[in-house]
């Protein structure tokens, strides 16, 4: 059963399923099949660097050890900030209301890669300023973690062009503007055709090709 | 950093750089004592070990069970935990024997698991850097609308390698910020293509995004393969 979240605006708060959404359930999804000379299944397995060990999968785990080879439980270690502080530990999303304080440009989203995408199912109605600010165009962002822990992902609740209400969970990346004198390392330049110009009758954002 | 070769709303193209923008996680672990610990992957178990193995050996669940209790036989003490290096991959048959001459084919599945078709493993070539340039498709599409209409999974900014390339993205990025819209961007003849930026590798929608500021600019290539729509809302393939 599709886990619910709370969401708490200035107008009230709404409540909502969500369900995650990926290409395999938009398009379908491609699976590669490998098979012997006789046709018969294969599957994939590690070898090790003896050039006989065979590894299936799961057959290999991390280790983390202190600097005299000992053993750490990873238990036993604690998550800190780059500059060495120590991070509290942050309960679950779906343990306490979202706050939607906090709406952000569109510019910002963008400066994040999307690594989740949740359709909202939603269990009750949505205060009407909070649904017109949807409606309008407004994003809120904010701090999302599923399980709790040191850290959260950052993450946006906005309404899609199909009507539906979205819960998109990312990365942030690192955008800089850049001056003439940050150039990249040389490259070769390619000899090119100019000739070929854009448009298509067909339609060039039909994600099924894919 | 891959070279991508880019062409602009003149057609004039040029080979630049494009990088990772992608800000890896910012915490790190300790141990009690405040010391940093190094990560090792170790062996857990081997194919000779594994289910299949204590099932061909032991027979029923019970029996395996017994086994394992009166002969740890699921563990190998003298390599189990032990650290692991120049890992390979190899395709194994039901046996568990290597195998060194496969075909492989691509299964391709309906939303709902059928199969559709089945056909030999072609995988895509290349072709961000290719002789023809990737090419503005002339379909631009209002920031707004695009966040609400792609989900957009991945991000490279392209920058320039030398001054020519400079004043050739600064001027791309300037028209695109002008408009505040995104340039849907393809490959090969035309730009009906997807963006593959390395063999088999998955092939992306590719949405150009300018910001400038004084004179400094962010070329961004937005990479999306799919829509923000429920599924049921997908219309069958055709």
């Amino acid at each position: 059963m599709a886990r619910s979240l709370q969401f708490l605006h200035a107008s009230g708060p709404f409540e909502a399923a969500i369900l995650k959404v990926d290409r395999s359930k938009l398009y379908g999804r491609r699976d590669l099949e490998t098979l012997d000379r006789d046709g018969h299944p294969c599957s994939l397995a590690t070898l090790a660097a003896d050039g006989h060990s065979l590894i299936p999968v799961g057959g290999t785990a991390i280790a983390h050890l202190d600097a005299e080879g000992l053993w750490l439980d990873g238990d036993d270690l604690k998550p800190v900030a780059p500059d060495g502080t120590e991070l509290p530990l942050k309960p679950s999303s779906f343990e306490a209301p979202i706050a939607l304080d906090t709406p952000v440009e569109v510019d910002h989203l963008l400066e994040h890669s999307i690594r989740l995408t949740y359709a909202l199912d939603l269990l009750g109605p949505v205060p009407p300023p909070l649904a017109s600010a949807l409606e309008a165009g407004t994003i809120f962002g904010f701090p999302f973690s599923w399980r709790g822990g040191a850290d959260t992902d950052p993450a946006f609740l906005l309404r899609g062009e199909d009507g539906s209400l979205w819960l998109l969970v990312g990365d942030p990346n690192s955008i800089r503007e850049v001056g003439l004198q940050q150039a990249a390392p040389c490259g070769s330049v390619a000899e090119v055709d100019e000739q070929d110009v854009p448009g298509s009758s067909e339609d060039p954002l039909d994600f099924r090709m894919l | 950093m891959p070279e991508i070769n880019l062409s602009d709303s003149r057609q004039r193209d040029a080979v630049v750089k494009a990088l990772g923008v992608r800000r890896r996680e910012q915490l790190r672990w300790v141990a009690p004592d405040g010391s940093s610990p190094t990560n090792h992957r170790i062996l857990k178990s081997t194919v000779d070990h594994d289910l299949d193995a204590l099932q061909s050996r032991f027979g029923e669940p019970e029996a395996i069970a017994k086994g394992l209790v009166e002969s740890d036989t699921e563990v190998d003490f003298e390599r189990f935990g032990q650290s692991l290096w120049f890992l390979s991959r190899v395709f194994i048959d039901a046996q568990e024997k290597p195998v060194f001459h496969v075909q492989q084919n691509e299964l391709l599945r309906d939303p709902q698991g059928q199969i559709l078709e089945r056909r030999p493993l072609k995988r895509a070539e290349a072709n961000t850097n290719a002789a023809v340039p990737l090419v503005w498709t002339g379909k631009a599409i209002a920031k707004a609308e695009a966040v609400r209409r792609y989900v957009f999974s991945d991000t490279l900014q392209i920058v320039h390698i030398n001054g020519l390339t400079y004043d050739f993205l600064f001027g791309m990025a300037s028209e695109l910020a002008a408009s505040q819209s995104l340039m849907l961007i393809g490959a090969g003849k035309g730009g009906r293509d997807p963006l593959v930026f390395r063999r088999g590798n998955t092939p992306y929608r590719g949405f150009l995004e300018g910001r400038v500021r004084d004179d400094r600019y962010a070329l961004l290539l937005h990479l999306s393969n799919a829509e923000l729509k429920r599924a049921e809302l997908v219309p069958a393939a055709p």
